[in-house]
């Protein structure tokens, strides 16, 4: 069920209205624990098995670990699991792919058949907020949730279900523990980030990726203009359609009177790779520094097993992504802008250059490594960014109103980043905003709905 | 508090900007509604317009004529459709054209059924087409089938249709835009005055144009497509589906009954099917079928009439007539009895 359908707009009315006509806050959460497992019953109607499975499994560990006091035991079986489930679901037809190519390689005829296993949406993102709060119970930093239906919830709430936030347990089990019905000002503010987000799905990512898509489909028919335009539109396309995502998934559960974790803060205003990534995606970039960078060390042991750890944790955030060698590079290219950026960052120089120029410079690498994010190949990626300063110039075929809106996004950052829009904050700015948002998507913009990019994540 | 005063705000606000703006700017005058008008064929989707056009002749003293391609007039120009050469007799009463390209039974009951209400006390004839029951595909009782015209009006959540298996979402996106005005007036803006295009792909197919031309609205000029050649028929054997078993049919009865419970005069005309391009055998499926449409529709107390089949050469098709075609047909019906006493003032 995607958020910018009728469906999901009369399963919302629904669920709402029942919601606030429910007094006692555990028959709110079990309507909306019934709701989330409708909800990604509705993508495919086997999913909740593997949701309840994930749920049963740490909900079984987390309660050994408590009970038998071994808690590495049952921290290692939990990790197991998920990765076992992930693995299978996600990464089966990868590894089969290359244990293929390598026996190819080696001149062995024997191939694996290659797994037909469909790919549950959002199964990344739930395993992710499962696997954090067993570890965060492991070292003590949140208490078990003993009540099974709450624990159920965590994991499956379905704002959150298909694409994140990957929420933490310190930050939304609180929450839903003292549930409120939420209020009249918590409909009002959930409705307009909802309004913002479908704003920025469909009114500005899907036209967007009418041109990049355009591009990346035969790059080699377009001159370097078209190719440097392809790979923006394609910077400002993932991030409208998985911004525009988390305003949905947190428009819907504000309404609910749940707050869930920003997870995007103006990411291309970012004066440094490592501010990036404080700004991008911040719910995933924030899990593997605490359960992955940190625990491998994180910073604490010289430079040299620092830059280590960088590059192995945004390695495997680009696999994390997807199964495919792209992503890998794609990570690997980040670990590499990042751990360089640190040396580099102490030099006087760095330190001495003008913020606004280190931020456009920032903007600039960012837009090279989506080409390998969104490219099929890593081969692909790099003949895409070879034409960029080979293929020589011709007029680019961007419409002139996807230039400007796409002049404007960038000046909107830096208006945003810089403060000069607070007064877009006021109720009544918003309500207006609102209003012109809905007049947009309605008359001009696409009336296909489109998938989200990071629903394949 | 203040959060949910502009919530209540905007609500507000949108509410009565759907209620008032398909109303205070409709886009489309009385004045469109000329004696030989017939909806534009690139507008045949917009449903906002003929519910207005249907409003319109609501109040003229016309008599509509409600159909399929064939009393719109396929082959032919405005001034050569069936209601255009009834008209040319001014002795008699008015018609007017309300058929639409494509409209096959079933999406009739949904036409009639959301934008013919307005339709009430009036004398109104239905074009009756053989074609949808020329098989099991026409019929909509086959397999499953893509290319199903004005499938939003079809029935969506009330009956299962074999041929026709959309999703949810696109059930219930058909119900809520056909029951809420102003997501008709969208379509009907955007048909009208946007080139039948949304904003972001007309950009895309004329990246070097200035996208303000986007808002000019052109004038679109129906090409007449071409006819068969009436010396090159080639002989068909149609499975025809049996009234008894056809969609289609019952459909067509519904429609007939919706229109008369709206305290309609109605009159049923089975236009005529191009024989020259049947089989004996199919021939004479054919004749049973109209037999059994007959006797179903005295049986409603629906009078039906079958012109005379023109001409081969007057033919453009398996079932549409050409200018010449039509102009027999209405001779042909000005000389009968039944209609000359259904259209008696």
């Amino acid at each position: 069920m995607l958020f910018q359908t009728w469906t999901f707009l009369l399963f919302f009315t629904v669920l709402y209205l029942l919601f606030r006509s429910i007094k006692n806050s555990t028959g709110r959460q079990y309507l909306i624990l019934a709701a989330s497992f409708i909800f990604y019953g509705w993508f495919n109607p086997l999913y909740p098995l593997l949701l309840l499975w994930i749920i049963a499994a740490d909900y079984i560990f987390l309660m050994l670990m408590e009970k038998t006091g071994r808690k590495k035991l049952f921290l290692l079986l939990s990790i197991i699991n998920s990765l076992m489930l992930l693995s299978s679901f996600k990464y089966a037809g990868f590894i089969i792919s290359n244990i293929n190519e390598l026996f190819a390689l080696t001149g062995n005829t024997y191939r694996f058949p290659q797994p037909d296993i469909l790919l549950p949406v959002g199964i990344s993102f739930f395993i992710f907020i499962s696997m954090g709060y067993v570890i965060d119970c492991y070292f003590g930093k949140v208490e078990r949730e003993k009540n099974f239906g709450r624990h159920a919830l965590f994991v499956s709430f379905f704002p959150q279900l298909s694409a994140g936030p990957i929420a933490r347990a310190s930050g939304l089990i609180p929450q839903l523990r003292d549930w409120n019905r939420g209020t009249g000002s918590d409909l009002a503010e959930g409705a307009y980030i909802f309004i913002r987000g479908l704003f920025k799905k469909i009114a500005l990512a899907d036209f967007f990726a009418l041109y990049a898509d355009k591009i990346f489909g035969n790059p080699a028919q377009f001159g370097s203009a078209d190719l440097i335009l392809g790979a923006l539109a394609f910077t400002w396309q993932i991030y409208f359609d998985f911004s525009g995502y988390t305003d949905m998934a947190r428009g819907i559960a504000r309404c609910f009177g749940i707050e869930l974790m920003e997870n995007f803060r103006l990411p291309y205003m970012a004066a440094s790779t490592g501010d990036f990534w404080g700004r991008w995606h911040i719910s995933l970039s924030s899990w593997f520094r605490d359960y992955l960078y940190i625990p491998l060390g994180g910073n604490r042991k010289g430079k040299l097993t620092e830059s280590r750890n960088t590059v192995i944790t945004m390695l495997l955030s680009g696999l994390w992504h997807g199964a495919s060698w792209n992503f890998v590079l794609w990570g690997f290219i980040h670990g590499m802008l990042h751990a360089t950026g640190k040396v580099i960052g102490r030099f006087r120089i760095i330190q001495v250059t003008p913020v606004f120029i280190r931020r456009i410079a920032v903007f600039i690498l960012i837009v090279f490594t989506w080409i390998f994010f969104r490219a099929e190949s890593g081969a692909d990626a790099f003949s895409y960014i070879a034409g960029i300063f080979s293929s020589g110039y011709s007029a680019p075929s961007m419409p002139v109103l996807m230039l400007f809106v796409m002049v404007i996004c960038y000046l909107y950052g830096w208006l945003k980043e810089y403060r000069s829009l607070n007064f877009m904050e006021k109720p009544a700015v918003k309500s207006i905003a609102s209003i012109i948002m809905l007049a947009w998507i309605l008359i001009f913009a696409s009336s296909d709905a489109s998938d989200f990019i990071y629903f394949q994540f | 508090m203040k959060r949910l005063k502009y919530l209540i705000y905007v609500t507000a606000s949108i509410i009565v900007m759907a209620i008032a703006m398909p109303a205070l700017f409709p886009l489309t005058g009385e004045q469109f509604f000329t004696s030989d008008y017939r909806l534009p064929y690139n507008l045949g989707e917009d449903y906002f317009l003929y519910k207005k056009y249907a409003g319109s002749v609501a109040g003229y003293n016309t008599i509509p004529v409600i159909g399929d391609s064939v009393i719109w007039g396929h082959y032919t120009s405005d001034t050569d459709t069936l209601t255009a050469h009834l008209n040319r007799r001014q002795d008699i009463a008015d018609f007017s054209n309300m058929g639409i390209d494509g409209i096959h039974p079933a999406v009739m009951y949904g036409l009639a059924e959301n934008y013919c209400r307005a339709l009430t006390n009036k004398k109104i004839i239905i074009g009756i087409n053989l074609l949808w029951m020329s098989s099991p595909r026409h019929d909509l009782t086959g397999g499953k089938n893509s290319e199903i015209n004005h499938r939003g009006l079809l029935p969506q959540f009330t009956e299962i249709i074999p041929a026709y298996n959309p999703s949810f979402e696109e059930r219930l996106s058909f119900v809520i835009k056909r029951n809420t005005s102003f997501f008709l007036w969208i379509d009907h803006l955007r048909l009208t005055k946007f080139r039948g295009k949304n904003l972001y792909r007309w950009c895309m197919d004329n990246p070097g144009k200035n996208t303000l031309q986007f808002f000019n609205p052109v004038t679109r000029i129906y090409e007449l497509p071409e006819p068969m050649d009436a010396s090159k028929f080639p002989l068909q054997d149609p499975q025809w589906v049996k009234t008894e078993q056809s969609l289609q049919w019952r459909y067509t009865l519904k429609t007939l009954k919706l229109l008369k419970e709206q305290d309609n005069d109605i009159l049923a005309i089975i236009t005529p099917f191009n024989r020259y391009m049947l089989t004996e055998e199919s021939a004479n499926q054919n004749e049973l079928i109209i037999n059994a449409i007959k006797d179903n529709l005295a049986s409603e107390g629906i009078t039906a009439i079958i012109p005379e089949i023109p001409p081969k050469e007057e033919f453009a098709d398996s079932s549409h007539p050409t200018g010449k075609g039509y102009r027999t047909i209405a001779e042909n019906l000005l000389e009968n009895s039944e209609f000359k006493k259904f259209i008696k003032p």
